[in-house]
C-alpha cells in the first residue's frame, strides 16, 4: 500500500483539541485500526496537543499554530504533532510515582505517561525551531493465510514532511538494517512516484546502516537519477559515513552537512 | 458533556454523558466541586455513561476526591466504562477510588 497522508492544522486553544482528535481518529479507522487503538490515537492526540497550550504557550494563544499528521501504511499509523512553541521534550517528563497514600496523590502528570503507556512508540525532535512529536501505532496484520509466512517488522518511525511541494525531507530514526530497509525504500520510492525533484535524507537519527540499507540506497540513487531528481543526504552520523567511505559511495553519494546546505544544493530552479 | 446532579439523602450523585476532555474538563471539575461548595461531602458519579476520559478529566476527578476526603466524605464511582477503567489503572487510581457496579450500591456504601 502506498504511504498516505492527511494534515489538520488549527490555532492553539484547548477548544480546538476534540477536533483535532476526531481528524485523528478518522484517519485512524481509514488506516484500518480497530476501534479500541483508534481510541488509544484520540487519548494520545488529546494529551499530546493538551501539553502543547498549556505548556509550550502558556496558555492562550490562538495566534500560534499546530499541525497535526497522520500517514500511514500496511503496518503502522503515524501521527507528528508540529508546534513552534520553545523547546520542550515531553518524552524526558519523569513517569508518574506509583501511589502508596492518599496525601502523595498529585493530580496530574499523566498526560505524557498514557501516550507511552497506550501507543507503541514516542519520539521527539527539534527541527526548524518546531517541537516534532512523533506517536506511532502499529496496524496488526489483517489476514493471514496459512502459505505466507509472516515476518515481523519492527516499523521505525519516519518522518516526512516537504519543506517546499518539489522537495521531501525524509528523516528516519533508528537502523537502517533488513528489517527496516524495504520500509525506508518504499517511502522514498513513493516521493518519486509522486513526482518530488529532490529527495533530501537527514540521517541525523539513523547511528546504523548495514549493506542491505546501502544497496537500497544506491537503487533509490539510480531510479531519481532516472526520474531527473536529485538524492542528497545530510546530517550522516560518523558510523554511517564510515560505511558508505569503505563501499566508496561517499564519492557517489551528494552528501552534506546540514538539512539548509542540502536544501541550498537542490538543482531544480524553485 | 451532560452533567446532571440529584441528591438522596446525604449524597449526592453526579451523572455524566459524553466524553471528558481538556475542552470540557473546567466543567466536570465544576460539576464536582458544587456540590461540595454546597456542603455534601458524599459523592457518587456515574460513568455508565461516558466513554472517554483524558488525564485532564482525571486531575479533576483526583481533585474532587482529595477535597471529600479532607471533609471525612468520599467520591465513589459507578460503572466506568472499559476505557475510563484503563486509563484509571494505567494512572493506579483504579485501588484509589471505591467503584461499584450500580448507582443504588454506591449510595448505600456510605
Amino acid at each position: 500500500m502506498m504511504l498516505v497522508e492527511r494534515r489538520f492544522q488549527f490555532s492553539a486553544v484547548t477548544e480546538n483539541v476534540p477536533g483535532a482528535c476526531d481528524f485523528v481518529v478518522d484517519a485512524a479507522r481509514a488506516a484500518g485500526l480497530d476501534d479500541r487503538a483508534a481510541h488509544h490515537c484520540r487519548l494520545a492526540v488529546d494529551e499530546a496537543c493538551t501539553n502543547v497550550i498549556e505548556h509550550g504557550f502558556a496558555q492562550a494563544s490562538s495566534d500560534h499554530i499546530i499541525e497535526v499528521v497522520c500517514h500511514y501504511d500496511d503496518s503502522q499509523f503515524v501521527i507528528t504533532i508540529n508546534d513552534d512553541a520553545p523547546y520542550f521534550d515531553p518524552t524526558t517528563l519523569p513517569d508518574p510515582k506509583p501511589l502508596r497514600d492518599i496525601d502523595q496523590l498529585e493530580p496530574g502528570g499523566w498526560g505524557i505517561y498514557f501516550i507511552k503507556k497506550l501507543m507503541d512508540g514516542v519520539q521527539y525532535e527539534r527541527a526548524y525551531d518546531h517541537n516534532i512529536l512523533t506517536i506511532t501505532k502499529l496496524i496488526p496484520p489483517r489476514t493471514i493465510t496459512p502459505s505466507e509466512t509472516p515476518t515481523i517488522m519492527l516499523p521505525m518511525p519516519i518522518h516526512v514532511s516537504h519543506p517546499h511541494p518539489k522537495i521531501s525531507l525524509i528523516a528516519p530514526n533508528g537502523k537502517i538494517d533488513s528489517e527496516t530497509t524495504k520500509q525506508v525504500e518504499r517511502i522514498l520510492l513513493d516521493q518519486l512516484a509522486e513526482g518530488r525533484k529532490a529527495l533530501i535524507l537527514f540521517l541525523t537519527n539513523v547511528d546504523y546502516m548495514n549493506s542491505t540499507g546501502m544497496k537500497m540506497l544506491v537503487g533509490v540513487w539510480q531510479r531519481a537519477r532516472d526520474a531527473k531528481s536529485d538524492l542528497i543526504l545530510c546530517g550522516v552520523q560518523p558510523s554511517v559515513r564510515e560505511m558508505l567511505h569503505i563501499i566508496g559511495l561517499d564519492l557517489v553519494f551528494m552528501i552534506v552537512p546540514t538539512v539548509d546546505d542540502a536544501l541550498n544544493a537542490v538543482k531544480f530552479k524553485k | 458533556m451532560e452533567i446532571s446532579t440529584t441528591e438522596q439523602g446525604s449524597v449526592s450523585i453526579i451523572e455524566i454523558k459524553g466524553r471528558v476532555d481538556s475542552a470540557n474538563a473546567q466543567q466536570f471539575g465544576e460539576a464536582l466541586s458544587s456540590p461540595i461548595s454546597g456542603g455534601m461531602r458524599n459523592l457518587v458519579l456515574d460513568l455508565a455513561n461516558v466513554d472517554y476520559m483524558s488525564s485532564a478529566g482525571l486531575r479533576e476527578l483526583v481533585a474532587a476526591y482529595k477535597k471529600t476526603n479532607k471533609l471525612a466524605g468520599d467520591l465513589r464511582l459507578v460503572q466506568p466504562s472499559e476505557r475510563v477503567q484503563e486509563i484509571l489503572e494505567i494512572a493506579g487510581l483504579d485501588t484509589v477510588f471505591r467503584i461499584f457496579d450500580s448507582r443504588v450500591d454506591a449510595v448505600n456504601s456510605f
